[in-house]
């Protein structure tokens, strides 16, 4: 269960008078780029919670200053965002159980060595990795099955990923088969096995998967942008560009005209530490499965 | 191969010698599994291949795709005569191009120091800050990036603060190209990690004792005994990325272009997007779209195929 990667034994005996020069060479490479990593973030939550004089004049920088959350007050208030907050939620739920169950149904079955035309269906799933439809093919599908402007659109064409479901089908293949064997003498057929055994020992993997398809859905900007024109089913990602990309957007027009005007660039770094906090807020909990999900899916691979 | 075969030999001969049907009736509970998803690949990989065929025809609405008159390579030619075709085009390249360049070796870089850093907690506290980027949409990176780089954002007042003047970092062309592949490898060199870290976990420990006992420096063992071991997967991730070099994502363009820097930031996705959805020019982008894909994939095949005449061990099949 580890989830970091053993250092390798060479190098360990001598207790850190060895290779001393190189390994405070890396330590300061890997903590620069770590800190390049974190700190555009950090500097966005300081604007977000700054007061007006402060941003104005550029004093901050990685703590706030001048505390001030009526950034986040008008973000809150505003009744499109919460609007977008809500359907997103929702989205991101509801389309991240039906992939988790599509996956599995296909990976399960996919990881059994013994499945006669395994390879065909691997290749049936693997071809569209390479070759897609393309843009305008898809969209005018979409068109055609009536799926425009509708939340399915968002959620049907989406529901398999080929990737997500090859790192599934190598942790299910990689648990011990003679579980299999005895619960198959105790009478359980394939489905019972799958729900019983397979699954119950697979949390890392599912875990990991579902994190993908969650932060996918909770990311995507471009299908909202293409398929979707009705303002109640826009995400938080698209109602997100419209406050920080447009100038002209009518939510931030409304609160700089408020009588303790926010500053639109407060507002804009509210409505993005907004849209990541239900991303900060799963992320550390889910992180020591996914290292370890995406490994054994990688090294099988 | 022969090793998964000599393991388990009884159930894999089983159903050959009774055939495909047996197999049916005797593992029906797990065809019938699949039926939900394969349907989902049936109706939304599948069928869209169908509308690729618009890129040679002239697409009527009322008509409907199979109805519509045959145009031949009428779309194409035309793609062909437009100057904003041959700019996206060089642009989708020139991006790529400089990702490979910059963005390809950093996740290895990375992998290789923190596979060789000691401290076990430290590193687990790098890889997680390491791969938080990756979980920002493209939204959120390109409203931080605006921000930060912008002619009053941080970087600026600290420019401004040490004597400088104002950078125009996101309104020059040959500024923008810059932010746009510094930009993805921020976001994307240390999810990029998790590959390489898997693969050197992979490669056997006994030889780096053996270079141990033989005096090999730390330089040295990476360079003779990491590097060779991981080489398949670079070339694996290399091939890859080989494939795509005339495609690119539509998100990442797309938040970081603003009017200024529109000469070197239309790429063949938002060209599909402005001419396609927005101007409803569906066969003209649709060629558009398909002159790309086939590009990428005689990219993927002769790398692959070179990679194979080299005598790689890697390559994709």
């Amino acid at each position: 269960m580890v989830t970091a990667v053993k250092s390798p034994k060479a190098g360990r005996g001598v207790k850190g008078r060895r290779y001393l020069g190189s390994e405070i060479l890396f330590i300061t490479i890997l903590t620069v780029f770590v800190l390049l990593c974190v700190i555009p973030v950090i500097h966005v939550v300081a604007l977000s919670l700054s007061d007006r004089q402060s941003v104005l004049s550029g004093q901050v920088t990685l703590f706030p200053r001048g505390w001030d959350i009526n950034a986040y007050r008008s973000v809150f208030s505003d009744a499109t965002m919460q609007r977008s907050m809500i359907f997103s939620i929702i989205l991101t739920v509801v389309y991240t159980m039906m992939a988790m169950v599509c996956s599995i149904l296909i990976a399960y079955p996919l990881s059994r060595s013994y499945l006669p035309g395994k390879k065909i269906l691997m290749v049936i799933i693997l071809i569209p990795m390479y070759f897609t439809g393309g843009t305008i093919p898809n969209y005018l599908w979409i068109k055609d099955l009536h799926l425009i402007d509708s939340p399915w659109s968002l959620v049907l064409p989406i529901l398999t990923s080929t990737y997500n479901i090859i790192i599934m089908r190598n942790f299910f293949s990689s648990i011990s088969p003679s579980l299999e064997e005895s619960a198959r003498l105790d009478g359980c057929n394939d489905f019972q096995i799958l729900l019983r055994i397979v699954l119950p020992l697979s949390t890392a993997s599912l875990a990991t998967v579902a994190l993908f398809y969650a932060v996918a859905r909770w990311n995507s900007y471009a299908d909202v942008r293409y398929y979707i024109n009705n303002q109640s089913y826009f995400t938080l990602q698209m109602k997100l560009y419209q406050v920080v990309f447009n100038s002209t957007d009518t939510s931030v027009a409304m609160v700089e005209g408020g009588a303790n005007a926010v500053l639109p660039d407060t507002i804009r770094s509210a409505a993005i530490v907004f849209s990541t906090v239900p991303i900060l807020i799963v992320y550390p909990f889910l992180q020591k499965y996914f290292v370890q999900g995406v490994m054994i899916g990688a090294v099988k691979e | 191969m022969q090793k998964t075969g000599a393991a388990q030999p009884p159930r894999v001969i089983r159903y050959k010698r009774f055939g495909f049907g047996k197999g049916i009736r005797k593992y029906w509970m797990l065809y019938a599994m699949m039926i939900l998803p394969l349907a989902q690949y049936f109706i939304f990989r599948y069928c869209p291949l169908y509308g690729v065929q618009v890129a040679f025809k002239d697409y009527n609405l009322f008509k409907g795709i199979g109805g519509s008159k045959w145009a031949g390579f009428k779309y194409f030619q035309e793609a062909f005569a437009t100057q904003q075709f041959w700019d996206a085009l060089r642009n989708t390249v020139w991006l790529n191009l400089l990702d490979l360049i910059f963005g390809f070796p950093m996740p290895i870089i990375l992998a290789i120091m923190l596979y060789e850093m000691r401290s076990v907690k430290v590193k687990r506290v790098y890889q997680t800050l390491m791969y938080l980027p990756h979980f920002l949409s493209w939204i959120i990176i390109g409203g931080i990036v605006t921000k930060m780089f912008g002619s009053r954002g941080i970087v600026n007042n600290v420019i401004r603060s040490m004597g400088g003047s104002t950078v125009d970092f996101m309104t020059n062309s040959a500024n923008w190209v810059v932010m746009y592949v510094a930009t993805g490898v921020w976001q994307g060199a240390g999810w990029g990690t998790i590959i390489y870290l898997a693969a050197i976990s992979g490669v056997n420990t006994e030889l780096y004792e053996a270079a141990e006992v033989d005096g090999c420096g730390r330089f040295k063992r990476i360079w003779h005994i990491t590097l060779p071991g991981i080489m398949p997967t670079i070339i694996v991730m290399l091939i890859l990325q080989l494939g795509r070099m005339v495609g690119i994502g539509f998100e990442r363009p797309y938040v970081m272009m603003n009017n200024n820097v529109r000469d070197v930031s239309e790429v063949i996705s938002t060209f599909v997007y402005t001419r396609g959805i927005l101007n409803q020019r569906y066969p003209l982008s649709t060629a558009v779209d398909l002159f790309g894909s086939v590009i990428n994939m005689i990219f993927l095949f002769s790398a692959n195929r070179i990679t194979r005449a080299l005598g790689g061990e890697g390559g994709l099949w």
